[in-house]
């Protein structure tokens, strides 16, 4: 039995204003999506803008409440509205990291925040803080620290210590890397994969860089309109796409085809 | 290669909107005029609080034999139409006008913030329920609708500060509501929600300082308009009660005696132009900001 | 498809440099395209880049100057495509409304005249349903769509020389694809220089014929994009080239260049990629780094170049990016 199942997921838009308005352009955002994952597996999911897949981030978390469908963990299901000790369980890593922290608290702050709400007293909080720092790869000085005085890469650092605060099980990264710099890209994702290895997590990584995916994710699943059209191990895709959108998103990749290396 | 004579660069077909053009016209409030602005609010503060206890004379103190004297060694500004010196009335007003904006002002921000910031937080029914509600206030003509409120409650101090609060609140909510609506959604709050943070504290933590910010700044404007607001209120007999000393209401007494003792009509009009730029100067530039 | 070589120069930038409130942004930088070439410009945030191409176009935000260079254009007329469509179409006017905007003032057309003009140019970028498109407001327009209707707009003014900044990084992979298409042709059938600035090598690798790359304000290495991706001669553009995800093996760890650029580079004496390079030695933060060049035509500011190149067909855990302490450290 997989570790997280999202099973026959759908997420619409547009049914706001009940009282006022009756919207019939409602949006299904997640068309019936199902996926897996296991504990120390980082599942790729790959789409452009307008496939869902953002959305479907939002509601494995619990930040959306999917119109139908259940998530699954560790073959329990999570309520509609997760009490805090489940919402804990799932953490999300945002894409833009300037928004992603707090910019009028340091790091430190926010990090003690949390873990202070999962019912540790201060002195235990600041030392377990220090520790996330490390474990991500900063030095613990960057506690002290708003965001706006760090780079992009150490900023999205810091958004993984604070995702790892609440000890939790699954870690849903929407385009991580995105914003940030092709030189640092790695570090943070190396980081994803280290992490998933050394504390068992089980990541969903959403991205539109299929590049990142043929490197980082052991499987992948293409959405396209809200629906996953293609899924399988990351080999098979890349090198036999069996649906005709997944063959055009590889055929539009431009790849440097003069880097070698042997 | 440090060739300094540059070709002028080809323009890259793009025409400048008038708009650019206004907007390059108007300067702000540089760093004396807010300093300027800053010192006459302070020392305003500073009489309101010592006020009473330097005034030469008891201002409620009637002497009709020198009514309406000039200003003289005994009397700096002269006396009132009620013999009353006019000095003592001046600065003890200041105790009362200044402090009674303020707090006028005061209360509608706190009312206006927190119902602001609580409404677009929550969203749906309750938000719903308060921008009507807001709407509806704001269709009424402001002063229409604080001297009606007058009339009903009858005259009085208290009254006008709970006429203030239930007209005023309304633009600090619009404004902070704005503010978070657009806050809420920053990534770090659903981050924060996902954590396990309670709704109170991530309104207080985390939205309150930023929704914070413009709300004190409207306040310091609005305390301009507050003041302005009241002064004319008393002028017209509708808001501090004689015979307590108020600048609106000295102008209004003196009014008749325009003609002849034209200082003591110019003396409280003074004060409040002078606090009001005061406080428009300090509003500005922390409009600016 | 390379220029002539023969063909004339069509923008000349030499010795740029631009200062801001924190100093200079942009030191010394020089760019030369002839008539039909494309030539690229790479950087990552903070290298410049921007700022480069905005003063060609004398787009330079407030609070930043051209403390000293030469930039020369031969009059040419010049059009820019921007980065986000978004941004740069206004919200409020219709398509119609925007495009007309540039060709009533710049050419003096009448409205009439400006309209009908606008729709050929709409077509000429590829806009099928023209007439229809116009009347549109740009929230309504997809991505691609909206690029196409800024390409269209840059184009009214009839340019020699076009800018591109980031044109395709806001857009999606395969609207990408098509839009990098239509700038191709674009070019080719009107024999325009092109410059285009991008974060993303591969897609400079699609479109241009030459590519100067800047780092921490300055650019390191210019030459032939084929030549410089298949033997980077900068040890910055190696690491580049190493970090893109589709070069290297999928059980090769990602690669990234340890460090950060630095935050004050103006300070820096000599190379500024130094402090972060495996390859440096003392030479390198002496004095001023001088271009070397086999021939003028692909040059780098490295004085190791030779060894930075013999390393790239290395794979990166057999001394391809050697660690410091490995490098001879000899002066030479």
């Amino acid at each position: 039995m997989p570790f997280l199942e999202i099973d026959d997921v759908c997420v619409t838009y547009g049914r706001l204003n009940r009282f006022v308005r009756r919207t019939d352009t409602s949006h299904v955002a997640v068309n019936h999506v199902s996926l897996t994952a296991e504990r120390r597996q980082i599942v790729g999911v790959v789409g452009e803008s307008g496939s869902g897949k953002s959305s479907l981030a939002k509601a494995a978390v619990g930040l959306i409440v999917p119109q139908s469908g259940e998530i699954r963990l560790g073959g329990e299901v999570l309520p509609r509205k997760r009490p805090v000790e489940v919402r804990r369980r799932m953490q999300m890593v945002f894409q833009d990291p300037s928004s992603a922290l707090n910019p009028s608290l340091t790091v430190g702050q926010v990090v003690v925040e949390l873990l202070r709400t999962g019912g540790m007293d201060r002195t235990t909080a600041r030392s377990r803080a220090a520790d996330l720092t490390d474990m991500v790869g900063l030095s613990t000085s960057v506690l002290d620290v708003k965001p706006g005085s760090l780079s992009g890469g150490q900023r999205q650092r810091a958004s993984i210590a604070r995702a790892l605060a609440t000890n939790p099980e699954v870690i849903v990264a929407d385009e991580p890397t995105s914003s940030l710099d092709v030189s640092v890209q790695a570090t943070v994702l190396n980081l994803l994969r280290g992490l998933a290895d050394s504390l068992g997590l089980a990541v969903i990584f959403i991205t539109h860089d299929l590049g990142v995916v043929r490197r980082l994710c052991n499987e992948v699943a293409v959405m396209h309109n809200g629906r996953v059209v293609e899924h399988g191990p990351t080999g098979s895709v890349f090198e036999a796409p069996a649906d005709a959108y997944t063959r055009q998103l590889l055929a539009s990749i431009p790849t440097i085809s003069a880097v070698t290396s042997s | 290669m440090t060739d300094l004579i540059v070709d002028p660069p080809a323009k890259a077909g793009r025409s400048y909107t008038s708009g650019e053009v206004v907007a390059s016209a108007r300067k702000p409030v540089g760093r004396f005029g807010f300093r300027f602005g800053l010192t006459i609010v302070i020392l305003a503060a500073l009489l309101a609080i010592v006020g009473p206890y330097i005034a030469p004379y008891n201002p409620n103190a009637q002497d009709l034999l020198v009514r309406l004297a000039s200003p003289s060694s005994a009397h700096w500004l002269g006396t009132d139409e009620l013999g009353r010196d006019e000095f003592s009335r001046l600065i003890v007003a200041a105790r009362v006008d200044l402090g009674v904006a303020v707090l006028a002002a005061l209360f509608p921000f706190i009312l206006g913030t927190v119902v602001g910031a609580v409404s677009a937080y929550f969203g749906s029914i309750w938000d719903l329920a308060v921008t009507r509600l807001v709407d509806l206030v704001l269709s009424f003509p402001v002063y229409v609708l604080i001297i009606s409120l007058i009339a009903i409650a009858g005259g009085g101090i208290r009254t006008l500060l709970i006429v203030f609060t239930v007209v005023d609140w309304v633009q600090y909510a619009r404004l902070v509501r704005s503010v978070v609506l657009r806050l809420k959604n920053e990534d770090y709050i659903s981050a924060a929600r996902l954590g396990g943070v309670s709704h109170l504290r991530i309104l207080v933590r985390h939205l309150w300082p930023n929704a914070m910010r413009s709300s004190l700044t409207l306040l310091v404007t609005d305390m301009m308009y507050v003041l302005l607001g009241l002064v004319s209120l008393s002028y017209l007999g509708l808001g501090i009660p004689p015979p307590t000393a108020d600048w609106g209401g000295m102008i209004a007494g003196a009014q008749p005696y325009m003609q002849q003792q034209w200082w003591l009509i110019a003396a409280p009009g003074f004060m409040i132009a002078l606090i009001g730029s005061g406080l428009m100067l300090i509003g500005e530039r922390l409009d600016a900001r | 498809m390379p220029a002539d070589a023969d063909a004339p120069e069509a923008v000349n930038v030499s010795g740029l440099t631009l200062s801001g409130p924190q100093g200079l942004l942009v030191t010394d930088v020089a760019l030369h395209i002839k008539v039909g070439e494309c030539l690229g410009l790479v950087g990552e945030s903070g290298s410049g880049k921007t700022l480069t191409v905005r003063s060609i176009a004398g787009l330079l935000p407030s609070g930043i100057e051209l403390q000293a260079g030469r930039i020369d254009t031969g009059g040419r007329r010049v059009g820019m495509v921007f980065q986000d469509p978004m941004r740069a179409l206004n919200p409020t006017f219709t398509v119609r409304r925007a495009m007309r905007e540039p060709l009533v003032q710049h050419h003096g057309l009448s409205r009439p005249a400006a309209d009908r003009r606008a729709l050929e140019l709409m077509k000429d970028v590829g806009i099928k349903d023209a007439e229809r498109i116009a009347e549109c407001y740009p929230h309504q327009l997809s991505g691609g769509l909206r690029q196409r209707v800024l390409i269209a707009a840059a184009l009214a003014c009839e340019p020699q020389i076009l800018l591109c900044d980031e044109p395709t990084t806001a857009l999606d992979v395969t609207t990408q694809a098509i839009i990098l298409d239509l700038l191709h042709g674009l070019r080719e059938e009107r024999e325009l220089a092109m410059l285009f600035v991008s974060h993303d090598l591969a897609v400079i690798s699609k479109i241009s014929d030459r590519v100067a790359v800047m780092y921490a304000g300055q650019t390191v290495e210019v030459g032939p994009t084929a030549e410089i991706l298949r033997s980077p001669h900068h040890a910055y553009t190696a690491g580049l080239l190493r970090s893109s995800p589709s070069a290297g093996g999928p059980d090769e760890p990602l690669f990234a260049i340890e460090g950060v650029p630095p935050q004050r580079p103006a300070e820096i004496v000599g190379c500024r990629f130094a402090a972060r390079c495996p390859w440096a030695i003392p030479e390198c933060t002496c004095g001023e780094v001088p271009w070397i060049g086999q021939d003028y035509q692909h040059i780098a500011r490295c004085v190791r170049s030779d060894d930075v190149a013999a390393a790239f067909s290395l794979r990166v855990d057999h001394g391809g990016w050697p660690l410091s302490l490995e490098v001879d450290h000899a002066v030479s």
